[in-house]
């Protein structure tokens, strides 16, 4: 017998992506006919460095105080020092970072949810727009019970100027509606579009929160990950490196930043929360407590901050093994007629159109095609748990091994050749 | 014939080195459709192959099985090994499958195989062992490809096709055209010395029914002609919703001492099909003829198995457990694949050879779409269609090179993993679709 909350947490079934039974993994080698499961985000193709890095270097630096309760659960005095070094010299702030502005917990994950409770009364909203991050809608309400309103784009480009409109016109409707909106989130580079904000852009954002005195969090998980940029694929802005100055109060304007992506190192369970609101910093530094991140990770994540000759290097190559992932991802793609999302340059994924092969209309269809595609032995993030527009489009991750990565397409293809009716 | 090199010089090589160099550049032809297989990510520019019959369903299978063994190598894996007939390990493993799975009459011995580099080196020396220059062999029309070649090239037997016109080949009946094509031979002057039978039948991916094959041997018998039996496709007989498909029957299983004398019966099997093994170059001889056995003993040091590849076959073989659920697998995935080709050539209205339930392959009938501009025969306009797959990057082997009777059939191998059989199909279908305007 639980609690109603605790009915309501059961019900949700949040670990039902870890319990499914999968069976064993594709591998090259041992299970070549087994499933290639390209949902998780991670720079798999990373990790053997980071791991080697790890061992040989920051394992060996720790001392005992790693064992304490060390210096506070919202990450050490020297970790929170070594990111807002990492955040200036990589991110070009405005103003330089301090070391108070930052406050780690277990993961951007529990970042979000200590952020809803931090910024949001029951029901009030978050606004973002579609199609976006997943797991906003599992990490944002289910503690807070704060609502998410999703801002839908047409035809237009939401990382240009005009998209301001449309997060204006979903506010509108939700206050007349009686939803307070509190905030809006952004994933800067975004997931799954893998873009990234021009200048411009950002600052109409900021205005916009302005003008209603809401919250800008801008999770930039992704700011190491850009692996190309032109004149039509913007690099990496940072909501930081613009001067709020006459666009907006500073204590508005939050970023979220970890070690999960461009440091291949998720199972550090590191994210923390760069801010000026002084606050909203005191808030999450209490709530931290209970989201308390391993002085174990931290040291670790200290070294490998501190540590330019490592990082540096590593970051680069990140970029580039991505970048050549995307091209034998896109290469194969554009051959097979299989469309995707616009200009990608960032982050480990593709978003692709796969609406040619929907059998019936909506949602159901699309999770048919899920369905399907487990069958052939492939698995994806869906556009419905992505809040997508439309239905039929999935989150392609290229940053597996190449065999993976070659596999899952082949059989993406085959699927698509089956499937796709030929509208010509 | 005037015996002249590329450059018109007198030849420096002998008359049959002359004649080798004049002959077709295989090594040109197998550059243009051999570039590795397709694939839609790793090899997207090489033509799409279609035309050359091998597992491809399975080859992933055999490297992961190998690969699953850990096999650690001593120094003697490099040596000589036991000499040129396939090392005692391979034979034994190799009999012992025969006798499991083809259920001979009189289970066969380790000391009765002989092994060498593949069923195209047996023939090529079967064919010098049983005749001379000249003399003549039957095969059926259509055949193997390679046949003609196999024991024409350097034995130099004549190849002597059989017509079967509309009559099934399959049926006891089908003797009265191999008794025509061999009277029609003698009386021209050749001798004919062997019946080439492949069992199950390439490209038609049938097989013959126990009645037949007593009717071929009591025919061979008749005429003192040598029954090469090649079952090289015999566990790759997969399940079809046609009723009528004949399951396979080796020659071995039944008594067939009654039909032939067993010196004129030969078996021949090997790995590169069934077991999709085409790269360790082995194939096997079974025969009660001490003379023939003896006499292609003594030039299977030309063209014996490598040590390492001995190795990889027996350890195939001993793993029996593992070796039936591949084969299992295999038929499985045959069944699956032929049952989508033709789905997908009953979409485009494209006729098959109703019934085959065997081998890699389906022989399609393109007739319809042979055009009259394109020669002033059927093989004319054959060959341009041939010539426009090529073009677009697809490549079936055409009738006439296989001995058809009518211009326009094409042999389809269907072995292919979904993707690439889905392109191949989808790009023949636009050759044909093709109006003429390039």
């Amino acid at each position: 017998m639980l609690s109603t909350r605790g009915h309501k947490y059961a019900a949700l079934d949040l670990a039902a992506g870890y319990t499914k039974i999968r069976g064993d993994l594709y591998d090259k080698f041992k299970h070549p006919n087994d499933l290639v499961c390209l949902t998780q985000a991670e720079n798999f193709l990373m990790q053997k460095e980071v791991a080697a890095f790890v061992k040989k270097k920051c394992i060996s630096s720790i001392d005992a105080s790693v064992l304490s309760y060390h210096e506070g659960p919202f990450g050490s005095k020297r970790l929170r020092q070594a990111m807002s070094g990492f955040v200036n010299l990589h991110f070009s702030p405005a103003t330089p970072t301090l070391a108070e502005y930052f406050s780690f917990v277990s993961g951007v994950t529990a970042l979000n949810e200590v952020l809803a409770l931090c910024l949001t009364e029951e029901n009030d909203g978050l606004l973002m727009g579609m199609p976006i991050y997943g797991s906003f809608a599992s990490d944002l309400p289910t503690k807070s019970d704060c609502r998410l309103l999703y801002a839908p784009f047409g035809d237009i480009d939401q990382f240009g100027l005009e998209a301001v409109e449309r997060y204006e016109r979903t506010l509108q409707q939700a206050e007349r509606k009686g939803t307070k909106i509190k905030g809006l989130v952004i994933t800067n580079p975004h997931n799954p579009l893998g873009r990234c904000y021009s200048r411009k852009s950002l600052k109409g954002i900021m205005r916009f929160c302005s003008k209603h005195n809401i919250h800008l969090i801008s999770d930039e998980v992704y700011a190491m990950s850009v692996y190309y940029s032109d004149g039509r694929h913007p690099g990496f802005t940072s909501v930081l490196s613009i001067d709020p100055s006459g666009i907006i109060d500073h204590s508005l304007v939050h970023v979220l930043y970890g070690m999960s992506k461009d440091f291949a190192a998720a199972g550090l369970r590191l994210g923390c929360l760069v801010s000026k609101n002084a606050e909203l910093t005191k808030a999450v530094r209490s709530l931290a407590r209970f989201h308390c991140a391993s002085p174990l990770a931290d040291a670790i994540a200290t070294t490998i901050l501190e540590d330019k000759a490592f990082h540096i290097p590593f970051l680069q190559k990140s970029r580039k093994a991505l970048f050549e992932h995307q091209i034998i991802a896109t290469d194969a793609l554009n051959r097979a007629g299989i469309p995707f999302s616009a200009r990608p340059n960032a982050g480990f994924f593709l978003w692709i159109d796969l609406s040619n092969c929907l059998r019936g209309n909506g949602w159901e269809a699309e999770m048919h095609m899920q369905q399907e595609l487990f069958k052939v032995g492939l698995e994806m993030s869906t556009g419905l748990a992505y809040h997508n527009e439309r239905p039929g489009w999935f989150r392609f991750i290229f940053s597996v091994n190449r065999d993976m990565l070659k596999e899952g397409l082949r059989r993406l293809i085959c699927f698509y050749q089956k499937y796709s009716i030929d509208i010509a | 014939m005037t015996l002249t090199n590329s450059s018109e010089k007198p030849s420096t090589l002998s008359k049959r080195g002359a004649e080798l160099a004049s002959g077709p550049n295989l090594k040109e032809l197998a550059k243009a459709i051999l570039g590795g297989t397709w694939d839609p990510v790793d090899n997207p520019d090489v033509i799409l192959n279609i035309g050359t019959a091998e597992n491809h369903l399975m080859l992933d299978d055999v490297a992961a099985f190998i690969n699953s063994k850990n096999l650690k190598l001593n120094g003697s894996a490099f040596d000589y090994g036991e000499g040129f007939w396939g090392s005692s390990r391979l034979r034994k493993g190799m009999a012992k499958f025969i006798n499991r799975h083809f259920h001979p009459h009189t289970p066969i011995t380790t000391d009765e195989l002989s092994c060498s580099s593949g069923c195209t080196s047996l023939f090529n020396m079967i064919g010098a062992a049983l005749g001379d220059p000249g003399d003549g062999i039957l095969l059926t029309m259509p055949s193997y490809v390679a046949f003609a070649n196999d024991f024409g090239l350097t034995a130099k037997m004549k190849p002597i096709f059989v017509p079967f016109q509309d009559a099934d080949q399959f049926s006891p009946d089908s003797i009265r055209y191999y008794e025509a094509a061999r009277q029609k031979a003698e009386d021209s002057g050749t001798h004919i010395r062997a019946l080439m039978l492949c069992h199950p039948h390439n490209p038609l991916g049938k097989c013959y029914p126990k009645e037949t094959l007593v009717a071929l041997m009591e025919f061979c018998n008749k005429h003192k002609i040598h029954l090469i039996a090649d079952e090289i496709y015999a566990m790759s007989v997969y399940e079809v919703p046609e009723p009528t498909a004949v399951p396979f029957t080796s020659v071995l299983s039944f008594d067939y001492s009654q039909y032939i004398d067993p010196d004129y019966l030969h078996h021949t099997y090997g790995m590169s099909k069934d077991f999709a093994c085409g790269g360790l170059r082995i194939g096997t001889l079974w025969s009660w003829n001490k003379d023939l056995v003896r006499a292609v003993s003594a030039i299977t040091q030309f063209s014996h198995t490598g040590q390492i590849d001995d190795l990889y076959a027996s350890t195939i073989l001993e793993d029996e457990e593992w070796l039936d659920g591949f084969l299992a697998t295999s038929r499985k995935r045959l069944a699956a694949s032929n049952k989508l080709a033709k789905q997908l050539l009953d979409e485009e209205g494209i006729k098959y050879n109703k019934g085959a339930n065997a081998g890699f392959f389906l022989w399609i009938d393109l007739g319809p779409w042979l055009r009259e501009e394109d020669g002033e025969n059927g093989w004319e306009r054959e060959d341009k269609l041939l010539q426009r797959m090529l073009k677009l990057k697809v490549f079936l082997t055409s009738g006439k090179g296989q001995g058809s009777e009518k211009p326009g059939f094409f042999r389809l191998v269907f072995s292919h993993k979904e993707v690439v059989l889905r392109e191949g199909i989808k790009r023949l279908v636009k050759v044909l679709r093709d109006d003429g305007a390039n």
